[in-house]
C-alpha cells in the first residue's frame, strides 16, 4: 500500500524514471482501484492548495442526483427572483457608494456628451442611434450542440454574412418546427426582421423573447429600443428608455443613459 | 431557529434589509481580496451573488445547516468560487484543456458540488494532528521537501516524506470513510 501511495506521489511530481512511468501508466489503464487513487490524490492538491481548483467532470456532474437536485433549483423561477432581489441589492448600493462622487464628476460629462452628442447626431435621426448601438457582434452564438443545430446553425451563418432575407426564412422554418426554442433566436430573427424595415413583427419577437423567462429575456427591452430608434419613433423610446432606466442592474443601462442624452 | 437559521431563510426568500446587511459586512471584504487577485469589480459582484445563490441552493435542497458565523461561510465559498474561476480562465488562455460548455445552471450545479468535496477535504484535513496538519498544509501549498526540513527542523528529505506519507494515508482514508465522499469521489 505504501508503495502505491509512493508511486502515485513520484508519479504526480514527475519524478518517475522513463522504464517506471511506462510501468505505472499501463496499469493506470487496467486498473480502477489505483485511477481512483489517483484522482483522488489529485483532486487533494488541488483543492487543498491556496490556487488550483479542479473542475468536476461534466458527464458526473449530470449523472450525479444531488446535481440534479441542484440543477433543478437553479433552473426555478424561484432562484430567478432571489437571484433578481440580489443583484438589486447589489445595484442599490452600488448606486449609494457612487452617489458622493457623481457631483463631482456631472459638470465635466455633461459637457463631454454635449460636444460628442453634437458631432454624432447634428445631422441624424434617431435611426442614427440605431446603427450606433446595434451591436451584432455581442450576440452570443447559437451554434452548439444542442437540438435543431442543423437548422440554426445555417440561419445563424446567414445572419452573420447579413443575408438577411435567407436568415429570416430559416429562424422561421426553426421557431415552427421546434418545441423549445432557444431564446437567443428570439434576438436573431427579431433583428433580422429589423435589418429588412419589418417592425412589427421585429417586436412580436422581443416581446416573445420578454416572455421566453430565461436569462435572455432581460434583453427585451433593449431591443425593443432600438425597434423604436430604428423607425423613428422618439415617444416610444423614451417609455422604453424610462423602464430601462428603473434599475441599474438593467441590460446596458449605461448604454441607454446616453441614447437618452442624445435624444435630449 | 438559530440566528443562522433564520438568516439563511430569509436570504433564501430574498429578503431585502438581510441581504444589504450580508452586503454591507461581506462584500467590501470580497471585493478586496478579488482586486487583489487580478479580478474587478463585476468580477467581485459576480462571485457574491453566485456564492449566496450556492449557499441558498444548498440550504433549499439540501437543508445546509452553517456551523460557523455565516459571514465567513460565505467568504469562503467566494474566494473558492473566485479560485475556481481563475483557474477556469487559465484553463482557457493556455488551452490545456478543452473547457466544456455549460450553461449557468450547470455551471453553478459544478460549482456546489465542487465546494462540497473542497468542505469534506478540509474538514478532514483539520482534524489530523497539528504535526500532519501543518506538514500538509506545506506539502499542499507546494513547499519543496528540503525547505519543510529547515523550516520543521527536521534531519532530512527522507523524514518528512515518510512523514508526510503517513499523514496523507490517514487523511485519504478519513476522505474515503466519510459517506459524503461516496457521491463526490466521481466528480
Amino acid at each position: 500500500m505504501k508503495d502505491v501511495f509512493e508511486h502515485i506521489d513520484r508519479y504526480l511530481d514527475g519524478e518517475l524514471t522513463a522504464a517506471e512511468l511506462e510501468r505505472f501508466e499501463e496499469e493506470l489503464q487496467l486498473n480502477p482501484e489505483l485511477q481512483d487513487q489517483v484522482k483522488l490524490e489529485k483532486d487533494m492538491r488541488a483543492l487543498l492548495s491556496d490556487e488550483d481548483w479542479i473542475l468536476a467532470n461534466k458527464a458526473a456532474v449530470a449523472d450525479s442526483e444531488e446535481g440534479k437536485r441542484f440543477k433543478a433549483y437553479y433552473q426555478s423561477t424561484e432562484a430567478d427572483e432571489v437571484k433578481n432581489s440580489i443583484a438589486a441589492v447589489i445595484a442599490d448600493r452600488k448606486n449609494n457608494d457612487r452617489r458622493k462622487f457623481i457631483w463631482l464628476s456631472i459638470a465635466a460629462s455633461f459637457a463631454v456628451l454635449l460636444a460628442s452628442t453634437f458631432v454624432i447626431f447634428k445631422d441624424g435621426g434617431t435611426s442614427d442611434l440605431y446603427a450606433e448601438y446595434i451591436n451584432k457582434e455581442e450576440l452570443p452564438s447559437m451554434i452548439t450542440r444542442n437540438s435543431g443545430g442543423g437548422i440554426l446553425d445555417k440561419a445563424q451563418s446567414l445572419f452573420d454574412n447579413e443575408n438577411y432575407k435567407e436568415a429570416i426564412k430559416n429562424f422561421e422554418n426553426y421557431q415552427s418546427q421546434s418545441e423549445v426554442i432557444n431564446p437567443l433566436s428570439y434576438i436573431y430573427l427579431g433583428i433580422s426582421y429589423l435589418e429588412v424595415g419589418a417592425y412589427s413583427k421585429a417586436k412580436n419577437q422581443f416581446n416573445l423573447l420578454a416572455k421566453s423567462n430565461t436569462l435572455q429575456s432581460e434583453k427585451a427591452n433593449w431591443y425593443l429600443l432600438l425597434t423604436s430608434l430604428k423607425q423613428g419613433n422618439r415617444r416610444e423610446a423614451q417609455q422604453i428608455l424610462n423602464r430601462i432606466l428603473q434599475s441599474e442592474s438593467s441590460y446596458h443601462y449605461d448604454k441607454a443613459l446616453a441614447i437618452k442624452k442624445a435624444l435630449e | 431557529m438559530s440566528d443562522n437559521e433564520s438568516l439563511l431563510n430569509d436570504v433564501a426568500n430574498g429578503d431585502k434589509i438581510a441581504l444589504q446587511r450580508l452586503y454591507t459586512v461581506v462584500f467590501p471584504k470580497i471585493h478586496s481580496f478579488v482586486l487583489k487577485n487580478k479580478g474587478k469589480q463585476e468580477d467581485a459582484e459576480d462571485v457574491f451573488q453566485k456564492a449566496l445563490m450556492q449557499i441558498i441552493a444548498r440550504y433549499k435542497v439540501k437543508g445546509l445547516s452553517i456551523e460557523s458565523s455565516f459571514e465567513a461561510f460565505l467568504f469562503t465559498a467566494c474566494r473558492n468560487l473566485w479560485r475556481r474561476e481563475l483557474n477556469k480562465r487559465k484553463k482557457v488562455v493556455t488551452n490545456q484543456e478543452v473547457v466544456e460548455l455549460y450553461n449557468e445552471a450547470e455551471d453553478m450545479t459544478a460549482a456546489t458540488l465542487e465546494q462540497e468535496k473542497w468542505e469534506l477535504f478540509q474538514e478532514k484535513l483539520l482534524e489530523l494532528s497539528e504535526n500532519c496538519k501543518t506538514l500538509l498544509k506545506l506539502f499542499f501549498k507546494k513547499t519543496p521537501y528540503k525547505d519543510i526540513v529547515k523550516q520543521l527542523r527536521y534531519n532530512s528529505d527522507n523524514v518528512v516524506r515518510q512523514r508526510i506519507f503517513n499523514c496523507k494515508s490517514q487523511l485519504t482514508k478519513m476522505i474515503t470513510n466519510d459517506v459524503r465522499f461516496k457521491h463526490l469521489k466521481e466528480l
